[in-house]
């Protein structure tokens, strides 16, 4: 059997892919400036989300003792006329 | 970087049909021998440095080769069994998908060609390591020490394969020979 030749262009085509892929890859700083943005954003929503629940939660507190506080207009002395 | 180029130039060239040639009969298909081959000479530019010399050169790019082969022929089994309807047409080319049991070897004389695709299409159901062995055996012409080395086996082991690749091309030659009414 006869040995087949493969595309006389065979080198020109690896090198250009070997090419291509060194200018798509990333550098190294860029990817560390992409995982620290990702990281410190995480660390805003969290902290944002953690304190909404802290005041929805005080909030609630607050409005109990409203409703029990002799500010409301319903206390002992309220007149009722009919 | 020049002089690296040079030499990577050395390797391909001397190495270029080999490796084509290795896929060719792995894969089957022209055009997939052709990406394969350029996938193994990337993977030999990227490893080049971390290359020890335990082995002689062209026994790791056989390797390499043999490898990737083996990966593409399971990718492309594994895209077979969750296909449940397969084009009859290259979705690129537009061109009819061509059978493996109708695998024309480039390297194949014309009066030849029949008796070649019928043993081409019972070497693609044999196991890994048998087709393996037996391609490296009879059609790149390597000794078993040498597919010992690329297969990181012992010569007996490989002796062992290729008699069972045989006897297993045989009757899978006996079914082609019968399905065709020859």
């Amino acid at each position: 059997m006869q040995k087949a030749e493969p595309s006389v262009f065979l080198f020109e085509q690896i090198t250009a892919k070997i090419e291509m892929s060194k200018v798509g890859s990333p550098s190294y700083g860029s990817t560390l400036l992409k995982w620290g943005l990702a990281v410190f954003v995480s660390v805003v929503i969290g902290v944002n989300v953690i304190s909404i629940f802290k005041f929805r939660t005080s909030g609630n507190e607050m409005s109990n003792v409203e409703t029990t506080s002799s500010d409301s207009y319903l206390n002992n002395e309220t007149v009722y006329n009919y | 970087m020049e002089d690296s180029n040079i030499s990577f130039r050395e390797i391909v060239d001397t190495h270029k049909v080999r490796v084509f040639n290795t896929a060719i009969s792995f894969l089957q298909n022209r055009e997939d021998a052709e990406d394969l081959a350029q996938e193994v000479f990337i993977e030999v530019y990227h490893s080049l440095e971390k290359f020890k010399g335990e082995s002689s050169i062209s026994t790791w790019i056989y390797r390499i080769t043999v490898n990737k082969s083996l990966d593409f022929l399971r990718k492309k089994n594994r895209k077979k069994r969750f296909g449940f309807m397969t084009s009859l047409f290259n979705k690129e080319t537009g061109e009819i998908n061509v059978d493996a049991s109708h695998f024309d070897h480039p390297g194949i004389l014309l009066e030849k060609k029949e008796n070649a695709r019928m043993l081409f299409e019972a070497i693609e159901q044999l196991s890994e390591n048998q087709k393996t062995a037996f391609i490296l055996f009879h059609i790149e012409e390597l000794s078993q020490k040498e597919i010992g080395e690329v297969m990181s086996l012992s010569s007996k082991a490989v002796e062992s394969l290729i008699q069972r690749a045989k006897a297993a091309l045989r009757l899978k030659l006996e079914d082609i020979y019968k399905k065709r009414g020859i």
